[in-house]
């Protein structure tokens, strides 16, 4: 009777393992899914970029001066990966924006502001004394741009992906390059000979 | 019936992961141990030599020597930590925890720059990937 019983407990256990569940997790967890370009790829490149960029003294000279305008142009994805290279633009640029050195302009809501802009001035349902006149956005001084490149190798067992990420930021006016720089990835996944 | 439950308390031991590590503080206030040990077994591989800042222009730079003691390699993740002269953690959602791969008796120095300047001081903390 006792070991019917721990049979059936040791079956519900088992049987409650299989039911799925929900949780909540750390967003900056290390993330080891798989191979391909992940969340902590995203924060390791972020971080690196962030962490070069307000501590070069290269640009010690732009940003005692003041926060230039920088343009941040959205980052080239050579990979053979869908990689929303948007996301990293955006999480390099708001890191970058809250150290308070730089400041950014946004060209990817140009035509939703010109919409705006036009609908304050031309559609005669705006107060024109309150209306924001065109013409008064400043220009950027700076453009930040790079590129995500990948190689992969694989054979039966391993598959190995390394990635570069490059950054330059230019001075729009000389056409210079005032600041550059790599950080790169390596990630491997191995299947086991037994298992799945 | 004794072996029942020597494997079901071997399954559930299997299933838990340790996920603690351990910590080292820049800054060592009253004498306070800066490094705390939360993992016995990770403690005897692995160390901190030293958790150090410094200025980088208008920045606090974070620096860390992290140190095996095994002969393997040992898969870790490090996360630094700012506190500002409060001792109120900043920017905790930018921090992120970054992979590390130490091999045999490997020493390596990890960095981390202080996003803001209200940075004072820095904690690291490591542990094992299983």
């Amino acid at each position: 009777m006792n070991k019917r019983l721990v049979l059936i407990s040791l079956l519900a256990l088992g049987l409650g393992g299989c039911s799925s569940q929900v949780s909540y997790g750390d967003p900056q967890q290390v993330e080891t899914v798989d191979v391909s370009f992940g969340s902590t790829d995203l924060q390791t490149i972020a971080g690196e970029m962030t962490d070069s960029m307000i501590s070069s003294p290269l640009l010690l000279d732009i940003t005692a001066k003041g926060r230039p305008i920088v343009f941040v142009d959205r980052i080239k994805n050579k990979t053979t990966e869908h990689i929303d290279t948007e996301s990293v633009t955006d999480t390099i640029s708001t890191k970058l924006l809250q150290s308070g050195k730089f400041r950014f302009v946004d060209m990817t809501t140009v035509n939703q502001v010109r919409e705006q802009l036009g609908f304050q001035n031309d559609s005669d349902l705006v107060d024109p004394s309150k209306a924001i006149a065109f013409g008064q956005q400043v220009g950027a001084e700076y453009m930040l741009y790079g590129n995500l490149s990948s190689i992969v190798k694989t054979n039966k067992k391993t598959k190995d992906v390394y990635y570069k990420m490059t950054m330059r930021l230019l001075d729009l006016k000389t056409g210079l390059v005032e600041w550059a720089d790599e950080t790169e990835i390596r990630k491997a996944e191995t299947k086991s000979t037994f298992g799945w | 019936m004794k072996y029942v439950f020597l494997l079901l308390s071997l399954l559930l031991v299997a299933c838990t992961t340790n996920t603690s590590g351990i910590s080292a503080d820049s800054d060592k206030p009253d004498g306070k141990q800066w490094l705390i040990v939360d993992n016995i077994s990770l403690g005897r591989k692995l160390t901190v030599l030293g958790a150090t800042t410094q200025q980088n222009n208008d920045r606090l730079q974070g620096v860390a020597t992290i140190q095996s003691l095994y002969k393997g390699d040992l898969n870790l993740q490090y996360r630094f930590y700012w506190y500002d002269s409060n001792n109120i953690q900043i920017n905790q959602a930018t921090s992120a925890w970054t992979p590390l791969t130490l091999h045999g008796k490997q020493q390596i120095q990890v960095q981390s720059i202080a996003l803001l300047d209200s940075a004072k001081h820095f904690k690291i903390y490591v542990r094992e990937v299983k």
